[in-house]
């Protein structure tokens, strides 16, 4: 593999030197410019990404059909010829190797003349020349023809025959294309001394010298090391930001590319390593990493220590060796302070933050320590460092840990959106596509707390449009779990079960991505298949999910409280309860959230309803629904207040139900949870049905009021029945159903409670099917 | 030497080559052993069982063929001992070919070998060859010969001739490879050229003391040739030429194809007079007369023997690369270098991955200025080794070309890497310093060159060249004179040695080298002329012009102006020139005469002179022409006449001048002085 050089370049060459003669046309100039720009100048990974993969490949191999392609549309000033037939007349003027070398020795006359040589030729009596066109040193082109110069003069002579070889095999595809233009020259599809020896391609010495040019294997010249350098740093800048893995493709083409080099350079075992661990391959990648070290100590010796333990930390504690992470983290940080390099402290001080949010357990060292203090000191020590070190994605991050940790200590919701606002506003001033999926993802959530579910929906959905193709594939995964939590809120199951499929398994070859996906959709279809009530499927759901070890507090929490649901709908209340005591002695103060605290106390007290004790739940409930109000926890508010309200019909407190829930039931139907809605409303029956007999029993006869009563709760239980039935859940529409068949007995009207009885025993019946 | 060879004597000659490549490749003489095996497939075919080779019956014919009666021992003494002595044999040679030269020698002779050298030392203190360098070590005196009259007894334990061979030659390379180890970088602190086989002394003395031994039993002519062989080469390289040739001439007696020993002795052999001399000794054989056309050709002998001799060669061996090559050295160095690169061109498409003599091929083509040629030559050596010395002089020759001597001197370098004794890479180094201005470095290597052939014109006179850069006369005229010794036909020497006597002071001297080198002049002419079709006598202006400038000197104006006269004369070359030719060639002339001015540039590489050198060759059929040489004879002459009243003359000479247009401004001036002198008488 040579260094630079690449027999495109000897094309690339051959067109700038076409253009400097002055035959390109005004009019396909700029073309043929921005096609050499776009080959030589190095897109930045950032700006590139938007179209990456068509320009980058052109980077490394043009081939000649893409020069044909670009060229041949375009004519020169010359008439009748286009500029691909001038590229070809040079590219096949270099007919022997002695030509590419003279080609070579030549090409620095395409550039402007330094002041030394200016000043020479004035010495000598030449009139500084006016004619031909000459590449400023600086310009693109300019520097490339240096640099093309330079790397040729360091070539030693065998390396200037393979690249001469290269590059015959190179253009042989043109051959027929030029030898039918130009039938009367006499050319030589390989090397003009053969012709002059009057030997063809498969004499002996021709063999000798060029193997057989027409068999493309071995083809060891098209890239250099630079350009395979160029192309590993693009493919562990797009790793390290999407967090995937190399794509199939590539990876062959990489081996391909790789196994036809001596030179390989260092940044291969990187690849591999990032590879390796996102397909949780543990050994290889530690193997790998290790291998990278070894390779780069040589040229940057102790200089990336620090990098090198940060990766090996985060590498850990992806392993689950939480322990060695934190030792080598700490290291790390030591050594960052020792070697005053702020970025690599501030990434370390802003892991080491997070990964105590999630395992607090193995944080007491650090603790003890005193190096972060508690969660506050720590997010203000990262916020002033990352301002002074001017690192305003580290500044982002933080702003947005504040943000979080003050909703779920369930603080002021103003400074929280503060800090979400300046957070944004960061993300946008600065340019940080990175950081704007976590600030979507907060906004989320933090719409979500206040029950403004069409504005949660909307930034998901914002980040989905505009994001998405560009964010790391953890972000896109929570956000479309959102996005699809919400949608089976409203019992779109079916909607959200597409949308999580759509998301393509070439996209989730890294193991933690899969694992997530997994998670996801299992979570999805669990909720879908308790609320249809089938056992079976349920159950088999449940083991696979508590199977997976995803390591997150936020949605083990999920699952917990789907099982606990699960649990109650079978029936098993003790069991739920203890299912439920667990999960709160697991709770710690470190990963402590109002909205799961509030969540909690709810589903003792409705367990305590269900199992026909629901005065006990009354001070849960208040509990409940005074921490959401202080908190602004507004769902969870309207959930207590209907846990509140079935305390309350216990006791016989119909009107003050009635009224309860009647004022919160605009706020309910905003929230566009079906679920909750349902329930209120069939609470709603309740009360009414309740007035109404409390009516009727004081006024033994039945009195308008008592048939308003009667008819509301009728209408009540229609929407009740709607929304179950959105959810498709067949036991409250079962219930609702024995409801309605019930208050048409009541009014006497037998032909329609014989139907809605039927009905229900057709429903009972499709639940059995289900069953 | 008469060669009528018949059927039988083909047979013989077969049979001979055969056994010759097989021993020879049995004592690990690799190079003997290709050269004979080439030589052996070159050979005419045998008519009677040379069937078609594509028969497939001949492979079942083959054994019916007559068994080469060469290859068995002759000597029953000999067959008992390396019969005896197979197996241990068998594991020398494994040891050699793996390169472990000391466990090969270990073999078969004991470790110490040491008590009889301890003997002799004390006898025979002086040092008899001054003309190796010493270190300063105390050391015993090589290389006793036997008529030293001391008694030196053989130390080796009683072998076969064979097994004693290998043993001694691992030995010797064991030695040649420290010493190559010791000398390091080229031309670094430790490589003065001063570096010596530790183990030759040894060698030396053990081989005499066993051929005298061998004398007193009375089998002096029952040896096999090898060790003869061996024995030469040892008091070679220990600068002992008389020993070695006898030895070596010995050698050949005994086993005429083994062609190493050719080599060694033309080595030997510093001039055409030395090769007369020898010539009684050697046996009268074909290989005799392929050492002669061998030895002629390294000497510079392009003479019409040579050429008889090699084309009847050629009949013998007809396919013969070897003897392609030196018919192409020979048209070489007539300086026919269009044939020449014919039949290297010839030998390049038969055998492409051949890459012997390719240096040599790269010079002629290089002195053609055949760039792109030379490119493809150096691709096609690049192909099959890149890391031969050959392939590295090709390389460098073409970056030399290119004018980029870095890389050329790094070429050059690593051939010398690769092989100290590789000759051209020497001498090519010399003229890249030169270049460069580096003048020690250049007198370094032409001396390391010249230490390793002393046959090698080019190098003597790359050392007279680069004293002469540095104003040290007296030096360069020795080198020079070297040189002109070599090559008494060449002008360019004799012109160098003129220049040289010229800046010296030596006027007398100074002419009469370079009517030398008139005469030379028009002694390459003569001999063009039967090459090259119809061609005439003509003297070099530029030498006539210099002859009756130093007669100036002297104050012999007649004579000064009897030259100017001849360099006049040459312009038409005693014919009336074609318009055309005078004007086309005007040009080159001119670059010529430039080149000319200064002999530094001019006789680099010996003969190019910046490319024209080919035209210069041609040319003088034709008369030069006006020249600035020319034209200043004319001036000269011109300004003569006026002085000595010729007025006539002088304005017609001037009128020429201002015709041709060169001095135009001198001759205007001239031709009103003569007006007016004209007037004024």
């Amino acid at each position: 593999m040579s260094r630079y050089l690449t027999p495109s370049k000897v094309a690339l060459l051959c067109l700038i030197a076409i253009y400097t003669e002055g035959v390109v046309s005004n009019s396909s100039a700029i073309h043929v410019l921005s096609f050499l720009i776009s080959c030589l100048i190095p897109l930045d990974a950032a700006e590139s990404s938007s179209s990456s993969s068509s320009k980058w490949e052109r980077q490394g191999l043009i081939d000649i059909a893409d020069f044909e392609d670009v060229l041949s549309s375009h004519a020169s000033s010359i008439p009748g010829r286009s500029i691909w037939d001038l590229f070809l007349r040079k590219i096949w003027s270099l007919d022997s190797c002695d030509a590419l070398e003279v080609f070579f020795a030549e090409i620095s006359s395409l550039l402007m003349k330094t002041r030394e040589e200016q000043i020479q030729d004035r010495n000598n009596g030449l009139a500084p020349e006016t004619g031909s066109m000459r590449l400023s040193r600086c310009s693109p082109l300019g520097a490339f023809v240096r640099r093309a110069q330079l790397e040729f003069t360091r070539l030693q002579f065998h390396d200037s025959v393979k690249l001469w070889r290269g590059f015959v095999r190179y253009r042989l595809p043109t051959y027929h294309l030029w030898a039918r233009k130009h039938p009367s020259e006499e050319q030589a599809a390989v090397d003009i001394n053969l012709l002059e020896l009057g030997l063809d391609q498969s004499s002996h010495l021709a063999q000798a010298i060029y193997g057989n040019v027409e068999d493309d294997y071995g083809d060891e010249n098209a890239i250099s090391t630079k350009d395979v350098e160029r192309l590993l740093e693009f493919q562990v800048g797009e790793l390290q930001r999407l967090g995937g893995r190399v794509p199939d493709e590539m990876r062959s083409k990489l081996e391909q590319v790789l196994a036809s080099g001596a030179t390989i350079p260092s940044l291969v075992h990187y690849l591999r390593f990032l590879d390796a661990w996102k397909a949780g391959d543990y050994p290889s990648s530690f193997d790998n990493l290790h291998r990278y070290f070894d390779y780069t100590m040589q040229s940057h010796d102790r200089s990336f220590y620090q990098y090198a333990l940060l990766n090996l930390a985060v590498l850990q504690s992806d392993f689950g060796c939480y322990g060695e992470a934190v030792s080598a983290m700490q290291e790390a940080v030591s050594i960052a302070r020792e070697s005053h390099d702020m970025n690599c402290l501030n990434f370390c001080m802003s892991w080491l933050y997070h990964f105590g949010k999630a395992f607090p357990e193995h944080m007491k060292d650090v603790q003890n320590t005193g190096m972060l203090g508690n969660e506050k000191e720590g997010l203000v020590f990262l916020k002033a460092k990352a301002k002074e070190t001017e690192m305003w994605s580290l500044l982002s991050t933080t702003l947005l840990s504040e943000a979080k940790l003050e909703l779920q200590n369930g603080e002021s919701l103003a400074s929280a959106l503060e800090n979400v606002v300046r957070a944004s506003h960061l993300n946008v001033t600065k340019g940080l596509t990175s950081s704007t999926g976590p600030q979507l993802l907060l906004q989320t959530a933090l719409y979500a707390r206040i029950g403004v579910t069409h504005l949660s929906w909307l930034s998901t959905e914002i980040f989905r449009e505009c994001y998405g193709s560009r964010a790391p594939l953890e972000d896109y995964l929570k956000s479309t779990f959102r996005n699809c939590q919400l949608l089976a809120q409203k019992g779109r199951y079916k909607e959200a079960l597409a949308r999580i499929n759509q998301i393509s398994p070439d996209t989730l070859r890294s193991l933690k991505a899969n694992q997530h996906w997994v998670f996801f959709s299992g979570f999805l279809q669990l909720k879908w298949q308790i609320n249809r009530d089938d056992k079976v499927a349920a159950e088999h759901l449940l083991t696979q999910l508590q199977s997976i070890q995803v390591p997150d507090n936020d949605l083990s929490l999920l699952l917990v409280f789907l099982t606990i649901e699960y649990v109650i709908r079978s029936g098993d209340y003790g069991r739920a309860l203890k299912l439920l005591e667990k999960s709160v002695q697991a709770m710690q103060p470190e990963t402590f959230d109002v909205n799961s605290q509030v969540k909690l106390l709810c589903l003792k007290a409705r367990i305590f309803e269900k199992s026909g004790q629901p005065q006990r739940g009354f001070s849960l409930a208040m509990r409940a629904a005074n921490i959401a109000y202080r908190s602004r926890l507004l769902p969870g508010l309207w959930e207590a207040i209907t846990v509140l309200a079935g305390v309350l019909l216990s006791l016989r407190e119909f009107e003050a139900t009635n009224e309860m829930v009647e004022s919160i039931m605009p706020q309910v139907l905003e929230f566009e949870d079906c679920d909750l809605a349902a329930r209120a409303y069939s609470l709603l029956v309740d009360a009414n049905m309740g007035m109404a007999g409390t009516l009727r029993r004081q006024t033994k006869a039945d009195s308008p009021a008592c048939k308003e009563y009667m008819t509301r709760a009728m209408g009540y239980a229609d929407c009740a029945y709607d929304q179950y039935e959105q959810l498709e859940d067949i036991r409250g529409q079962c219930e609702i159903m024995a409801k309605k068949a019930t208050l048409m007995h009541l009014t006497a009207d037998r032909v329609l409670a014989n139907d809605y009885a039927a009905k229900y025993l057709d429903l009972r019946k499709q639940a059995n099917l289900i069953r | 030497m008469a060669v009528n060879f018949t059927e039988e004597n083909i047979r013989e000659l077969r049979f001979r080559l055969e056994d010759a490549a097989i021993k020879s490749s049995e004592r690990c003489l690799y190079q003997s052993a290709k050269w004979a095996a080439e030589m052996l497939d070159s050979l005419i075919p045998l008519n009677d069982y040379d069937t078609d080779p594509d028969s497939p019956m001949d492979i079942t014919e083959t054994p019916a063929g007559p068994q080469n009666p060469y290859l068995a021992v002759q000597d029953p003494l000999e067959a008992s001992l390396e019969s005896k002595e197979a197996y241990k044999y068998l594991l020398a040679k494994s040891y050699f070919d793996t390169r472990e030269y000391d466990r090969c020698a270990a073999v078969f002779l004991p470790p110490t070998i040491s008590p009889i050298s301890l003997s002799t030392t004390s006898p025979n203190p002086k040092s008899r060859h001054s003309l190796t360098p010493q270190k300063g070590k105390t050391k015993a005196p090589q290389f006793t010969a036997g008529k030293d009259g001391s008694v030196t007894r053989n130390p080796y334990p009683k072998l076969s001739q064979k097994s004693l061979f290998l043993a001694l030659y691992a030995k010797y390379l064991a030695g040649e490879k420290r010493k190559d180890e010791e000398t390091e970088m080229v031309l670094g602190p430790a490589d003065g050229g001063m570096t010596v086989n530790r183990e030759l002394p040894d060698l030396a003395r053990g081989l005499d003391g066993w051929f005298t031994e061998r004398d007193e039993q009375g089998l002096a002519d029952r040896g096999q040739g090898w060790l003869e062989y061996l024995y030469g080469v040892i008091l070679l390289k220990g600068r002992n030429e008389a020993e070695a040739k006898k030895w070596l001439i010995r050698s050949v007696h005994l086993n005429p194809f083994h062609w190493g020993a050719w080599q060694e002795l033309n080595d030997l052999l510093a001039s055409t007079e030395d090769l007369k001399q020898i010539v009684d000794d050697l046996p009268q054989n074909i290989m005799t007369l392929i050492f002669h056309v061998h030895c002629s050709q390294e000497l510079y002998q392009a003479t019409e023997d040579t050429y008889q001799s090699l084309s009847e060669l050629e009949t013998i061996f007809p396919t013969s690369a070897f003897l392609k090559t030196q018919k192409a050295l020979l048209y070489y160095h007539s300086k026919d270098f269009e044939e020449a690169s014919h039949i290297f061109t010839d030998i390049l498409i038969s055998s492409p991955h051949r890459l012997d003599s390719l240096d040599h091929y790269s010079n002629i083509l290089y002195v053609m200025g055949a760039r792109p040629q030379l490119a493809f030559i150096a691709q096609v050596a690049t192909a099959t080794d890149k890391f031969r010395p050959e392939t590295c002089c090709v390389v460098g020759n073409y970056y030399s070309l290119k004018s980029e001597h870095e890389k050329a001197v790094m070429y050059f370098r690593r051939a010398l890497t690769l092989d100290r004794n590789f000759l051209s890479a020497w001498t090519l180094m010399g003229h890249e310093y030169i270049e460069m201005k580096n003048t020690h470095a250049a007198i370094e290597s032409y001396r390391r060159a010249v230490d390793v052939n002393r046959k090698d014109y080019r190098a003597w006179y790359g050392l007279g060249q680069a004293y002469e850069v540095l104003d040290m006369s007296f030096y360069a005229l020795f080198y020079y004179q070297r040189a002109a010794a070599l090559r008494p036909y060449d002008p360019k020497m004799w012109q160098a040695v003129g220049s040289c006597y010229a800046k010296m002071g030596r006027i007398e001297q100074s002419i009469k080298a370079l009517k030398r080198a008139l005469v030379a002049g028009s002694y390459y002419a003569e001999d063009a002329s039967q090459i090259g079709g119809a061609g005439r006598k003509i003297l070099d202006p530029e030498t006539l012009h210099q002859i009756a400038t130093l007669y100036e000197r002297l104050g012999d104006e007649e004579e000064a102006a009897a030259y100017m006269e001849l360099t006049l004369q040459q312009e038409t070359g005693h014919v009336a020139p074609e318009d055309d030719y005078t004007s086309s060639d005007n040009e080159n002339d001119d670059e010529q005469s430039n080149a000319g001015t200064e002999t530094k540039g001019r006789s680099r590489r010996g003969q190019q002179s910046f490319g024209t050198s080919n035209e210069e060759e041609e040319e003088p059929m034709y008369g030069t022409g006006v020249t600035a040489t020319t034209s200043k004879a004319r001036l000269w002459l011109a300004r003569w006449a006026l002085r000595h009243g010729d007025l006539e003359r002088a304005d017609q000479l001037a009128g020429e001048l201002c015709q041709d247009g060169v001095e135009v401004e001198e001759a205007k001036a001239l031709m009103r002085d003569v007006r007016a002198r004209r007037e004024g008488g």
